[in-house]
Parts: structure tokens; sequence; C-alpha cells
């Protein structure tokens, strides 16, 4: 493959392209096992109908993905300016540690939830002075416990708590 | 008459009164907080505001929605960090003026062009909307299947990188408004035998995760940022001779703005660019644009203040959003059981003078609070970025299960929050999918019922005028950047 030919594709778009491509097929799959209806019934516009053209429409525009580059240059834009950056390790832990808090805010509770959220992110980005952290992790969740749970009355649910409360 | 009586009173009830300036505090707090936004903190407002009176809700939202775009300008001004992507133009002169020893007079050309501008929009949307909404009236299915298309073709210029993947976004969100139950035929469509989707993914999880949780991920990049801060004691008011200088430039910028602000899909940061660029050309102190020109503050101000009102007449007359912001407003109105469009105005005429006197009120209310708190408002960029991110994620993941009391759909913020995240890296902008979303039920039903009318002759829409001159604007908006680069050539 000559040098040329390989500057019209952008390397990471056309593995994004790739992607969305395979999320079509596999959607498109599921439109076509959506359930059978008459056509009387459907009065001639099946369920999988509208998905599918945009399906089609998403397709034909991501085609174009891989190539766009080329044009967004010539228009001083560069779609790479973005992502040269690599993800950084505190992006993917935040991730992590969301996914965990979520995981177990079910067993834990709404109140532990909070408090929990409130101390892992900050010490887990680096937060070092007490003097703001201490009265944050005590202060901030009693705040949002009074605010949203006395007095708009939403629902916490007690979790761990249960019985205490 | 009696309908616009009838609206300012209810929104001069007290409570009502309240929460307006309540949404216009936390709307400057938005955006003078580098990062927050207006469409996150509507997107996070949303669930708490479902159980009061409808009224009250949206105009708490328009309200936030009109004073977060003045709040992004004080930290554009005084850290040279637009507090919101509307105020990118502002830094442009805002931060030199107030580096020159005048931050407070930087502040309060911006506070009254805002102000001025705002109040433009609004009585250009108290006469277009109903206006608008009576042509609407007209409209049988083929037309709305044209407008929808219109709106959605618009998502290719709005603000982001790429029009094309603008574009893939907008489909994405309709595509996703088609998970759940097809209403004409009761088939299951993407459930994949997950009871929770059968009634289709909720909004507000999804507008959170997309504008909260994901730049809660873009920020953990840059934790440890350090800015420099202008010291600014108060907010100092132009003088009357300082505005009769500035008056064209006021007036200019705010009707690029109300015009960009009606079009579907435009926003605010449009036309505050516009609003600056225009300034220049007409200014006789072109110099001094970037060293500090007044001109190249109340430009962009007056502009991006005045699209808000604007975005508000294609929302409400139509059902189309004119914003970011306004289809947020949008998926509330539906969410109170509203159904926007020219019913909305022809219907309850009061609720919309309601929310044109909620933002009436928002933009005086935005110039006391700027001139008392001015000082206050630029120090709360300074915040911990470590300890505010921790509060938006719980608000975002009370916001989620409050709503309906449901799990689901905090794993569903979350999910979106990720996606969220690598769509803005890859250029995907959130706001396109969200509108596409909002828009995706208006669009699938007017097609269905065009098809059935015309018995599936997609070409019979043709004979409709209106769905003619429609698709002569979308295909208008798609080629934009063609004919640009046509008439810059030649």
């Amino acid at each position: 493959m000559n040098n040329s030919f390989k500057n019209l594709f952008n390397k990471t778009d056309t593995i994004i392209a790739i992607i969305i491509f395979a999320m079509i097929v596999f959607l498109w799959n599921a439109a076509d096992n959506f359930d059978s209806v008459s056509d009387l019934f459907a009065q001639n516009i099946p369920p999988q109908l509208f998905p599918q053209i945009l399906l089609i429409t998403i397709g034909l525009l991501t085609l174009l993905i891989p190539f766009e580059h080329i044009l967004l240059k010539k228009s001083g834009k560069d779609i790479n300016s973005g992502r040269k950056k690599k993800i950084k390790f505190a992006t993917y832990g935040t991730m992590a540690i969301l996914l965990t808090i979520i995981v177990f805010s079910e067993f834990l509770g709404a109140y532990v939830t909070i408090f929990l959220a409130c101390f892992i992110l900050p010490v887990f980005w680096g937060e070092k002075n007490l003097k703001l952290l201490i009265p944050y992790i005590i202060l901030f969740p009693l705040f949002i416990i009074l605010i949203f749970n006395i007095l708009l009355g939403v629902y916490f649910e007690p979790g761990i708590l249960e019985g205490y409360l | 008459m009696e309908d616009i009586v009838k609206g300012l009173s209810l929104i001069l009830e007290f409570e009502n009164i309240i929460l307006i300036l309540g949404g216009v505090l936390i709307g400057v707090l938005v955006g003078a907080l580098p990062g927050l936004s207006s469409p996150m903190a509507i997107a996070l407002l949303i669930p708490f505001t479902i159980t009061l009176d409808p009224v009250a809700a949206i105009a708490m939202m328009a309200a936030l929605y009109c004073a977060g775009t003045f709040g992004g300008s004080i930290t554009a001004i005084l850290i040279n960090a637009p507090g919101a992507p509307p105020a990118v133009a502002t830094a442009l002169d805002g931060y030199p003026m107030a580096k020159n020893g005048e931050p407070g007079r930087a502040l309060g050309l911006a506070a009254v062009s805002s102000v001025l501008g705002g109040i433009f929009s609004l009585i250009v949307f108290i006469f277009a909307a109903p206006l608008l909404a009576q042509v609407a009236l007209e409209f049988g299915p083929q037309e709305y299947f044209g407008l929808a298309i219109f709106a959605l073709s618009m998502l290719a210029t709005m603000s982001g990188k790429s029009s094309i993947r603008n574009l893939i976004s907008g489909c994405v969100g309709v595509l996703i408004g088609t998970i759940g139950i097809h209403l004409t035929t009761g088939v299951e469509r993407f459930t994949f035998d997950i009871p929770e989707l059968e009634e289709g993914i909720s909004f507000v999880p999804v507008l959170i995760g997309l504008f909260a949780v994901s730049e809660l991920f873009k920020q953990s990049e840059t934790l440890n940022s350090v800015v420099d801060r202008i010291h600014a004691k108060a907010l100092r008011l132009p003088t009357i001779a300082e505005l009769k200088k500035l008056k064209y430039t006021i007036l200019r910028s705010s009707g690029i703005g109300t015009f960009i602000g009606i079009l579907p899909a435009e926003g605010s940061t449009v036309a505050a660019i516009m609003g600056y660029n225009e300034a220049r050309r007409w200014s006789k102190n072109k110099d001094q644009f970037g060293k500090g020109s007044p001109e190249g503050i109340v430009g962009p101000e007056a502009a991006n203040n005045s699209a808000a009102g604007g975005a508000m007449v294609p929302t409400l007359a139509l059902g189309i959003p004119g914003s970011g912001s306004t289809a947020l407003i949008l998926a509330a109105l539906i969410m109170h059981g509203f159904r926007p469009g020219p019913y909305l105005i022809n219907e309850t005429p009061e609720f919309v003078y309601a929310i044109f006197g909620a933002m009436l009120i928002a933009n005086f209310g935005f110039l006391i609070i700027g001139l008392v708190g001015a000082k206050f408002f630029s120090l709360v960029a300074f915040i911990p970025k470590k300890l505010l991110w921790p509060a938006v994620f719980i608000f975002a993941m009370i916001g989620s299960y409050s709503f309906s009391s449901s799990m689901f759909d905090v794993w569903v913020m979350l999910t979106f929050g990720v996606i969220g995240y690598f769509m803005s890296r890859h250029g995907f902008s959130a706001a396109p999918l969200v509108m596409g979303l909002i828009l995706g039920k208006l669009v699938e039903e007017s097609f269905s019922q065009s098809m059935i009318i015309h018995d599936n002759n997609f070409f019979a829409l043709l004979d409709k005028p209106i769905v003619v001159f429609f698709f002569i604007l979308t295909f208008l908006s798609l080629t934009t950047p063609l004919w640009t680069k046509i008439f810059k050539t030649n």
C-alpha cells in the first residue's frame, strides 16, 4: 500500500467506522427479527422500516468518516486534536470508581453511597488538603440529605442502614 | 392582551419569583464555573422540578438558561476561561480590558448588553411565536415531517468539529428514540428482552449522562489546572454616553443573535461568534479588537443572550428546539405533559406569556445579581475541581434515580456518560444526539402518518409546497459548506 493511499484514511476514524458498521449490522439483524405483524395491521409501515432507514442513513454518513480528516484539514480543523493525548489513568480510574459505587449502591443504600462518593473520588484524585476534605466529606452529604431527602422528599434507599434509621 | 396579563400574573406569584431568582442564581453559578454548563444544569434540574407546577418548573429552567449564558462571561472576563462556550468570543476583548485595569467596566458592559440583547429577543419572541404557531396550525403530518427533517439537517451546522459526525449523532438520537414498544403495532423494538426498555429509554438519565457524567470524565483529565484571576471589586455599569456609542453594535448583534436563535439547532455560541465578527467588521476602531474593545464585548454578549430568547420561538411555537438547552426545556415540557408546538400557544397562551415573563425577570435578575455578586462569582471558579465534581456526580445519581426510583436509570446515566465521553473525544457532539432523541418521536410519527396518507408514495409529499420549501431548506443547510466555499473562491 503506498503512502498517498494510506494518507487517505485516518486510522482511528477507520476503526470507529468499523465499530459503527458492526453496530449497524447487529441492529439491522435485531430489527429484522422484530415480531412480524400483518401489513394491514401495520398499515404498510412495518415496525422495522423507520429504524432501518435510520441505520442506512447512519451507514452512508459513516462511510465518509475515514476520509473526513482531509476535508476538515482544508477548513483548518484537526479532528485528532481532542484525542492526541492518551486517556489518563485518572479517567479510567474514575470510570471504575463510579461503576463500583453504582454496583454497590443498592446494597449500601443512598446515605452510605453519598458519603462514600464524597470520600473516594476526591481522595482518588489526590486531594490532600484535610482542612477542606474533612468538612466536605461530613457536611456536603448532610446538606444533600437535608435538601433532597428531608425537604424535597426524595426517597433514599436505606440499604445497610435499614433498621438503624 | 388578557392572556398576557394572565401569564404575567401567573409568573408574578411569590413562589414563582423565588424559583426564577433561584434559577438565575444557579444559572450564573454554573455559567461561571468552567466545565459546568446550562444544559448540564437543566438536565440535572429536570427530575427535581417534576413535582413543581409546570409554569414554575419551566420558568425556573428558562431563567437558568438566560442567566447561564451571562454567567459564562464572568470567568471569560476575569480569568480568560469562558465558563460556557457562548462566552468564548467575550474573552477575546473582555479579558484584555480586565487586564488593562478595568474588570468592573468589562463586566458592566457584558451585563448591560446581555440584558438589552435578551429584552430585544423577548420582544421578537412575544410577537413571532404566536404568528409562527398560527402558521404551524395549518401544518399536517407531511409539513411536520418536512420541518423535522429540516431541523435534523440543521444539526450539521451546529457547533462542533464535524457536520458529518453531528448528523450521525442526531440520527443515533432518533434511533434511540425508537427503543421500546412501537405505538402503531405494539411490537417491541430493540428491547433485547430487558423489561425496563419496553417503555423506551427515559430522557432524563440520557441527558444527565451525556451532559454531566461525560463532563466529569473530561474534567478528571485536568484536575490540577491552575488559573490566574483578575480581582474585580464590583461591576461598573456603562454610562449613557458610552451606551449611545455602542447602540448600533448592540442592536445589530441582538438582531443577529435573535435570528440565529430562531434557526433550529443553532445556539448561542454561533450567535456570539457572528456577533463578534460583525461588531469588528462595522467598527471604526478595528485595531482595538483583541486589546479590550468595548464593541468586542457588547457584540458577542448581546448576540449570545438574544439567541437564548430567539431559540425559545421554534421551541414553543413548533416544538422544534432552537438549541441544546432548549432541547432540554422541550424534554421538560413533554415530561410535564405538554405537547410543545402550535397547540401549546393557541390553547394555553398564558403559559407561553408566563415563560416570557420569567425570561424578562431573569434578564433583570442577573443584572442585579451581577451588580451585587460579581466579586463572589469570580471566586466560584476557584472551587477545587476535586470537590466540585464528586458533588456533580451525586446530583447526577440522585437526579437519575429519583425520576422513576429506578436503578436501571442510574445505569443508563453511567452508560451514556461513558458513551458521551468517547463521543466527545472523537469529535461527536452530545447536543445533536439529544436533539435527535427529542425530535425522534415527531419524525417517526409524522413520517408514518405521511406515508399512510399518501399510500406509501414518498414522492407524493412533493405535491405539498411547504414540504418542498422545507426540503429545499434542508438541501441548502446540508450543502452550506459547499456554497460557502464556492462564494469564497469567487
